[in-house]
């Protein structure tokens, strides 16, 4: 997994690239998104465009990163989650729980309504 | 531990040392017989003089003869200390290459130091598992009242400051030191040596004698030579107990199998007009996996299947913490909703928020036929009809563990006579990794349907046998299990 991180104005972009599996994945997600919200980053997107696979650990990853931005007082959504995601969020029912977007730009404008 | 070979092997390297370290530029006798031959010859020559009357030409002589036999003396001193310490070198170096103990090694050590380089006090010092602290592994010279007096300030002393620096310390007199931490008030001097292998400070060797300016240069590098044999000796046994310690893991993660094993069902349960078949192949020694027959009464059986996210013992951890919560549950209530919300109440104020669990739990009632069930998040079981049609089951809510008060729903199906239930977790789905190759659940309902004529443990086998070739031909890993119920 490769992680990426992107500011547009207040909210914060984290691109996932590759598979995402849990084990040394989570740490690095969890680091880095602990240093934004430190930083005092209150509005969060998942990218997973560039995601090729997601088994339950890897899920496990986004439902923490869900958690310690909640804790924050922020918002986490996901965009671009491909159908492998899509089908584990649907079989999870996460999809109640995760607000997703088609696109990036759809997901940060969503912040603003 | 002295050997006759050794004392052989010895004797040559002292010879070899003789020979190069003789101080060749003055004309001295080096052994103690030449000097002795000297001195009677000497007082032949004083005699003689003396006859003559002359106590000047006495004093002249004794002068000359005087430096010349200081030399002589030093040198013999000098080769029998480092005789003395290639002895004790290579006594060590034999208990090295031997399975002697490491405190059996360092004693030697320590007692032989000091024929080589004489001290009232001694120690061998490692880190303690308290970071920052430091303890004694070897000891000479202290009373335990000194020792429990100074252990708590070990740290901050010569000692320490060596083991933080790793660069020796000569303290001629401690009196003068401000980092001496007084632990025998008879001290004087104090010398420290730390021991050394690659860039990882080990622990110090560490002298103490009660007179001022006890050690002197060369007694630096015979204790730095001592070090060095003494790190060897202490990453021997680090790598030992490494060993050991996984050794012991594995026994641990044995008996956790074992008793995880123990929690899953050993033989399904007999209901005439129904036929129980399960499997469970956990991918490590312990699994999160779970799946298990409850009887609640004659005509009501629970079933249910769990897959704790992540593998290993802190899987089967909160895999035995669930069966228990839930067998708990259902001896008290019949409502499969307020059972699984319980559970989810459970899991979300006992875990973490990566720690979750899918879930999929049904009653089965065998007299009406009917499964009530909920799907907490849970790969959607199978159910094949006898007609061929396929049902998935996926009513309920989100998994387990994550979310503080989730909605749940229920649902009640009818298993008619020939039907096939399946029940799975995502290590037979998910089995070869990436999506193009993922077994899938069509490959899954394919064997149902070619194989529901056969015995539901027989079904159980052939999924989980064609998971397992495509998962060694893939590969991802991961715990396997299959449940299947048949009504007759």
């Amino acid at each position: 997994m490769k992680l990426k991180s992107k500011i547009f104005e207040d909210v914060l972009v984290l691109e996932l690239k590759g598979k995402i599996m849990g084990g040394p994945d989570a740490a690095i997600f969890r680091e880095e998104l602990k240093n934004q919200l430190d930083g005092g980053v209150k509005k969060v997107i998942v990218d997973l465009g560039k995601v090729d696979w997601m088994n339950s650990s890897g899920l496990g990853i986004l439902i923490g990163g869900l958690t310690s931005v909640r804790n924050a007082e922020g918002e986490m959504k996901l965009a671009r989650t491909t159908e492998k995601i899509k089908s584990l969020l649907m079989i999870t029912k996460l999809i109640q729980v995760f607000e997703t977007f088609e696109s990036v730009e759809s997901a940060i404008a969503s912040f603003s309504s | 531990m002295r050997h006759s070979a050794l004392k052989g092997i010895s004797g040559r390297e002292n010879k070899l040392t003789k020979s190069s370290t003789a101080h060749t530029n003055v004309d001295l006798p080096s052994e103690t017989s030449q000097v002795i031959a000297e001195l009677k010859s000497l007082r032949e020559e004083l005699r003689e003089i003396s006859e003559n009357g002359n106590i000047h030409s006495v004093c002249d002589k004794l002068l000359e003869r005087f430096d010349r036999f200081e030399w002589s003396l030093a040198h013999i001193l000098h080769e029998n200390t480092l005789s003395g310490e290639l002895e004790l070198l290579s006594d060590i170096g034999l208990m090295l290459s031997r399975a002697v103990s490491l405190d059996e090694v360092l004693s030697a050590m320590i007692d032989g130091l000091n024929k080589v380089v004489p001290y009232d006090a001694a120690g061998i010092f490692i880190h303690d598992d308290e970071p920052g602290k430091i303890r004694a592994i070897t000891l000479r010279g202290y009373s335990e009242e000194q020792l429990d007096k100074f252990r708590q300030k070990l740290h901050e002393g010569i000692s320490g400051k060596v083991m933080s620096s790793a660069v020796e310390l000569n303290i001629p007199d401690v009196l003068n030191e401000s980092s001496y931490v007084s632990c025998r008030l008879s001290t004087r001097s104090e010398l420290a040596v730390p021991i050394i292998i690659g860039d990882d400070v080990l622990g110090c060797i560490n002298l103490e004698s009660d007179k001022v300016g006890a050690f002197k240069e060369e007694n630096i590098l015979i204790l730095k030579d001592i070090a060095a044999h003494a790190a060897i000796a202490l990453e021997r046994a680090r790598t030992y107990d490494k060993l050991v310690a996984a050794h012991e893991l594995e026994k641990e993660l044995q008996i956790s199998r074992r008793i995880q094993s123990a929690l899953l069902p050993k033989n399904p349960p007999e209901i005439p007009g129904y036929d129980f078949g399960g499997i469970n192949v956990p991918h490590q020694d312990v699994g999160g996996d779970y799946y298990d027959y409850i009887p609640i009464n004659s005509n009501n059986i629970g079933l249910v299947i769990a897959d704790v996210a992540g593998k290993g013992v802190p899987a089967g951890l909160i895999m035995s913490g669930l069966r228990a919560a839930l067998r708990t549950r259902i001896e008290t209530t019949y409502s499969v909703t307020w059972i699984i919300s319980s559970i989810n109440r459970f899991l979300y104020e006992s875990t973490g928020p990566e720690a979750f669990v899918t879930a999929f739990y049904g009653v089965l009632n065998t007299e009406t036929n009917e499964l009530t069930y909920v799907n907490a998040g849970h790969n959607q079981p199978i159910l094949m009809k006898p007609d061929g049609n396929v049902e998935i089951l996926k009513t309920g809510g989100p998994l387990l563990g994550v979310i503080e008060n989730p909605v749940y729903d229920q649902m009640t199906i009818k298993l008619e006579s020939g039907s096939t239930l399946v029940l799975y977790t995502d290590g037979i789905v998910e089995a070869g990794g990436e999506y193009e190759n993922e077994f899938g659940i069509d490959r899954v309902i394919d064997i149902i349907r070619e194989r529901s004529g056969e015995e539901a443990a027989s079904i159980a086998g052939s999924i989980d046998n064609a998971v397992s070739q495509w998962d060694s031909s893939y590969g991802t890993g991961d715990d396997r299990t299959v449940m299947v119920v048949k009504r007759l």
